[in-house]
């Protein structure tokens, strides 16, 4: 065997040598501090030339995306989990008949994709309480208020607007990675307590203006708008999709009025979405008549707005999802692809056949909600 | 013939012009270069240790020296023109970073030997120790000590050019 050399070194850091030249050199490595000297040292020399060779190619200027940030964060928007925030606050509201209005601003800008209303998947609203999904709580009513007659009735179901096809950079996101399920929309009736879904983080914020813009699609829906004070705004919160209702006068319960502190969340979801809403502690007194509304909703000024679900307790639920409501819970299917929304889920103690919304009621609304909102993939019922 | 030379062309063309860039620190010489290696490829009927083959014809290319300072001077000025109408304006002090970095290593790439310039190129460009042997016609044995030699000298001479500019740095 010939003499153990530098030479060999740097031939069996590169490989070229047999298998039993290459044990030989690696033993004496092993054994000898010289030679293991001498074998760092030659990988230090051969880092070292290559990158001395490197620096002799060309390297064309502006090689770096100027905006290396920008780039990031938008491959690395942040991602919304679902775990909600739960609390355990209870309706203080003395009494249902005198003023139990509750308003729950729940949710996050809306986003849909502009899908013809056949294919679009049916909507399921369900309300279990005994599945004690984490969720909302509602906050302490200030004190009670006169009801805003609702009118339950006729629930109101949107009718899609024309120009909903605003498509924004979210929106053709979503079409590429949530096709819409297929579904009917249109009157839904009330179905028994839906199974419990598991929560899933599927949400994800997105940015506040893409939200907005994709809103602007929503579909006017004057009489979801006089049944229930709903407002759906899109605003990006990095707080998971906890909704916080606020305790408002009735006059601020107009649309885009009502957005909650850090109620709206910009999400993007899969379709279908369940939502469970918990309402910790609501015990619905016997008489309780409960048009409860879920609006996707967009505040921007001319833009239109869309009940998802309406439904009175007296009436078949209308719009386009079903849901029931027991003791706490309210789940929600939507029926859409929703990248982001707000819902503002009403409830009123009494009905009263007419237009009379929340928001037009003379006195102010006392009643205040925090819910979390829970997406979740779920089985159209 | 053809289609091996284009499968060739394929195979070898980014890493010769490399190599070939490297060697004579001009981009559009080493085009010129590479394709005429492979023109000559062409012609060759059969092709042994084709990697090995190619790259030895273009460092015999590039040994012509009469041809080399010809087509430099003229590459020189056509380069001097191009850069002169579009060059993109880089950052000042990166740019001055850069082209010193690519002095040094021209610099001290060229007080290596030629054969240990060769095969240290050769090396970096991925071809194993059979290979540089036999486009440098050398002794499978005697490649790693050429190439130990060549990367010593080449980070030892890289070493005193940074020491000679920090002092001249310093000095300024």
């Amino acid at each position: 065997m010939p003499p153990v050399d530098e030479g060999m070194i740097h031939a069996w850091l590169d490989g070229a040598l047999s298998a039993d030249e290459a044990a030989r050199i690696e033993a004496l490595v092993a054994s000898d501090p010289a030679w293991s000297a001498a074998a760092a040292e030659a990988r230090g020399l051969m880092a070292a030339s290559s990158r001395i060779l490197s620096s002799l190619d060309a390297v064309p200027a502006n090689v770096l995306p100027a905006s290396i940030p920008t780039v990031r964060a938008a491959h690395e928007a942040p991602r919304v989990t679902a775990t909600p925030r739960v609390t355990t606050r209870r309706w203080r509201t003395p009494q249902w008949a005198a003023a139990a209005t509750l308003v729950m601003a729940v949710g996050a800008g809306v986003l849909w994709r502009s899908t013809p209303e056949a294919e679009r998947p049916a909507v399921a609203i369900a309300t279990d309480a005994s599945k004690s999904a984490p969720g909302a709580s509602v906050a302490p009513a200030a004190s009670t208020a006169p009801v805003a007659p609702v009118a339950p009735a006729t629930p109101s179901v949107a009718a899609p607007a024309a120009g909903r096809a605003n498509a924004t950079e979210l929106a053709k996101l979503e079409q590429r990675e949530a096709p819409a399920a297929v579904a009917t929309r249109g009157t839904a009736s009330p179905v028994a307590a839906a199974p419990s879904m598991p929560t899933e983080a599927i949400a994800r914020s997105v940015p506040e203006p893409a939200a907005k813009a994709a809103m602007a699609e929503a579909v006017a829906d004057e009489r979801a708008e006089n049944a229930v004070a709903l407002t759906a705004r899109a605003r990006r919160t990095d707080a998971p999709m906890a909704a916080r209702a606020m305790a408002a006068p009735a006059a601020a319960a107009t649309m885009g009025a009502m957005d909650a502190a850090g109620a709206s969340q910009s999400v993007r979801v899969v379709t279908p979405v369940c939502w469970t809403v918990r309402l910790s502690g609501w015990t619905p007194p016997p008489t309780f008549v409960a048009p409860i509304g879920v609006l996707l909703d967009s505040t921007r000024a001319g833009s239109a707005r869309e009940a998802v679900a309406l439904i009175g307790g007296e009436a078949p639920p209308a719009a386009k999802g079903q849901w029931t409501e027991t003791a706490d819970s309210l789940r929600v299917t939507v029926d859409r692809v929703v990248l982001g929304y707000t819902l503002r889920v009403a409830m009123a103690r009494s009905t009263m056949a007419g237009r009379a919304a929340l928001g037009d009621a003379a006195t102010p609304l006392k009643a205040t909600a925090t819910a979390t909102m829970l997406p979740s993939r779920c089985a159209v019922p | 013939m053809s289609a091996d030379v284009e499968r060739l062309f394929k195979t070898y063309h980014v890493t010769l012009v490399r190599y070939l860039t490297r060697r004579l620190g001009d981009r559009d010489w080493a085009e010129e270069v590479a394709q005429e290696t492979f023109v000559r490829a062409l012609r060759q009927e059969t092709i042994m240790n084709e990697r090995a083959w190619i790259f030895a014809v273009a460092t015999n290319l590039v040994r012509d020296e009469a041809r080399k300072d010809a087509r430099r001077r003229r590459h020189l000025e056509l380069l001097r023109a191009e850069a002169e109408q579009d060059a993109e304006p880089e950052p000042e002090g990166l740019s001055a970073e850069r082209a010193e970095e690519a002095a040094m290593a021209r610099t001290a790439l060229d007080a290596l030997a030629e054969r240990d310039r060769n095969a240290l190129l050769m090396k970096e460009e991925g071809l194993d120790y059979h290979e540089i042997a036999a486009a440098l016609d050398l002794s499978f044995g005697s490649v790693g000590t050429t190439l130990a030699r060549a990367r010593r000298r080449l980070a030892e001479a890289y070493e005193a050019l940074q020491r000679e500019g920090g002092r001249g740095h310093a000095a300024s």
